[in-house]
């Protein structure tokens, strides 16, 4: 999974929030995302990810801060940046008494006349030619996603932005999906992903925002978000005396039981599990099995989301 | 580049296409002006010195007091549905997301919608008017003025009922309670209005008084139902119209503008 990006970003904000009464939906978020990558934006439900993608699109207006939209100012100049965005928000919606292609008509019609040309283009893209002329009261909740993704690509879009696109489909449609999302970035273009499938968006993205209360609490590539290579997962003869000893070396972190004969812990550069290994057996323990780990996105995002939980709420 | 004509087209293809409610502004309109002269032919065929010719110029005024009903019930369901059919499909957000102005999206409405609703309503009146000549008896027949100023009035009725149900359906945001509201009005509270003689030429501003006016046998002096008159002159009457077409619009407008997609 290698893409290029360029320096300027096609979405930026700072300081991004929006209320909704004394209640804040998303609180004080600075993003970037560059060009040229699948980004997942991460968060549980009711985090505030699509508040953010409505305030992103000129759908609702900020309470405070700023955003641009390929480079120009939301939702001021929401006409130039929307030319070449694509979006899908929440549950793709349409004229249920309206067919397929009649429904893409309604929103070519607001954009250019090349739109109302690549309809049958978008149709065959998204597998749904044959059936684009019935009523989509009479559509499955898979073809109204691929038709929600038909009606974003009517502009010939540079930003593709999709708010929770699995939803309501079986795995072979997640992998359509999935398919469709990497060929997209694969032309060079972008894609802003909501979802809450860690596994999904694990396997989808090459950045991730991890969203939680309205905060973005970590953005980064998928690999720098999982904590790179420094986790080590160590059994052992004695885990209670293993965790004293690994403690007192320096610079290592975390040192946490994931049960009662495994240790996993976070060595600080330059440390190798070499030296690790030395110490508890010097120190007597016998170790069976030392293995560098990597933290999965899910690992991470519990970690992150749970770290603004009060203890009340992490009990309940 | 404008995309004025494609957008009106493409509100035109939303109100076409649903045939229920285009099968029941025909029945209204059409099924209502056809069912109202078959009956009278009938009584008057029966009882010739009992009731009056279904057609002739006495004939025709009359149908206009049930068209006047019918016209407003249909353009009230087709202003409804044109003003809330967006937000209620969810189908808004994606309009809004292209990027083009909410003002345009609110305003191609007005035209999309009236481009299924007059030639309805053109057609009910040929009906009509067919129905005077056929129906006559001997008796007058409408000269050209009066059914010009009959279509006048008819154009009247349909716009600002269709643009009151449009502007007050995006307001709140829901088809059902905008008629239902509207046929409240039209139905109780107008008409309570109408008699409350204290109001005196105020009353001019009720909707249908305006409209009223432009009747082909209405003059300055309007009998309301209390049985006291009040003076409607055409000019009042206009401005009355107009008014109540903008108010509307613009409330309309403004919400689209302002409510969060």
């Amino acid at each position: 999974m290698t893409t290029t990006t360029s320096a300027a970003p096609l979405v930026e904000t700072r300081g991004l929030t929006r209320r909704f009464g004394a209640r804040a939906a998303i609180d004080g978020v600075d993003l970037r995302i560059p060009s040229g990558v699948a980004f997942g934006l991460l968060g549980p439900n009711g985090a505030g990810k699509t508040t953010l993608i409505r305030v992103l699109l000129g759908l609702i207006k900020p309470s405070a801060g700023d955003a641009w939209l390929m480079g120009h100012a939301m939702p001021a100049e929401h006409a130039a940046a929307l030319a070449s965005v694509g979006a899908v928000v929440e549950e793709p919606r349409f004229h249920t008494h309206l067919t397929g292609r009649e429904n893409l008509a309604i929103v070519a019609a607001c954009i250019s006349d090349a739109a109302e040309a690549r309809i049958p283009s978008v149709l065959a893209r998204v597998g749904l030619a044959e059936r684009a002329d019935e009523r989509v009261g009479t559509y499955s909740l898979g073809m109204r996603q691929r038709l929600g993704i038909a009606r974003c690509l009517l502009n010939d879009p540079q930003l593709l932005i999709l708010d929770e696109p699995m939803n309501g489909l079986d795995p072979a449609g997640m992998l359509e999906v999935r398919d469709f999302i990497r060929s997209f970035v694969d032309e060079g273009r972008t894609v802003l992903l909501s979802s809450h499938l860690l596994d999904e968006m694990e396997r989808t993205c090459d950045m991730v925002a991890i969203i939680d209360r309205g905060h973005l609490v970590r953005q980064g590539r998928l690999s720098e978000l999982r904590g790179g290579e420094n986790r080590v997962i160590v059994e052992c003869s004695d885990v209670a005396r293993a965790r004293t000893v690994l403690q007192s070396v320096n610079g290592i972190e975390h040192v946490a039981g994931e049960d009662s004969r495994t240790l996993v812990c976070t060595l600080p550069d330059g440390t190798s599990p070499a030296q690790l290994n030395r110490a508890l057996v010097t120190a007597g323990i016998d170790v069976s099995r030392l293995e560098r780990s990597q933290a999965s996105l899910e690992e991470r995002f519990l970690d992150l989301t749970t770290r603004l939980q009060t203890p009340e709420e992490a009990i309940a | 580049m404008s995309r004025i004509v494609p957008m009106i087209n493409a509100e035109f293809l939303k109100l076409r296409k649903r045939r229920g409610m285009l099968a029941l502004a025909i029945v209204l309109t059409v099924g209502g002006v056809v069912v109202a002269n078959v009956f009278e032919a009938i009584y008057h065929a029966t009882s010739p010195l009992k009731y009056a010719a279904a057609g002739g110029m006495h004939g025709f005024l009359t149908n206009l007091t049930l068209f006047n009903i019918t016209a407003t019930l249909a353009a009230v369901i087709l202003g409804a549905t044109a003003g809330a059919q967006d937000t209620g499909s969810g189908v808004f957000r994606s309009l809004v997301a292209t990027g083009q102005s909410r003002l345009k999206l609110a305003g191609v409405r007005i035209p999309g919608g009236l481009m299924l609703l007059l030639p309805v309503l053109l057609v009910a009146y040929g009906v009509e008017l067919a129905g005077a000549f056929l129906f006559a008896s001997g008796t007058p027949t409408p000269d050209g003025t009066t059914m010009l100023v009959g279509l006048g009035w008819l154009m009247a009725v349909a716009v600002l009922n269709f643009c009151v149900a449009l502007g007050l359906a995006v307001l709140l945001q829901a088809r059902g309670t905008a008629i239902g509201l509207l046929i409240a009005w039209h139905l109780a509270l107008s008409r309570l209005i109408e008699t409350a003689a204290p109001l005196g030429n105020w009353r001019v501003l009720v909707s249908s008084v305006a409209t009223d006016r432009f009747l082909p046998n209405a003059t300055d002096l309007v009998t309301m139902r209390e049985g006291n008159t009040i003076t409607v002159t055409i000019a009042v009457a206009l401005v009355v119209v107009v008014a109540w077409i903008a108010v509307a619009t613009a409330l309309g407008m403004w919400r689209t503008v302002t409510q969060d997609a």
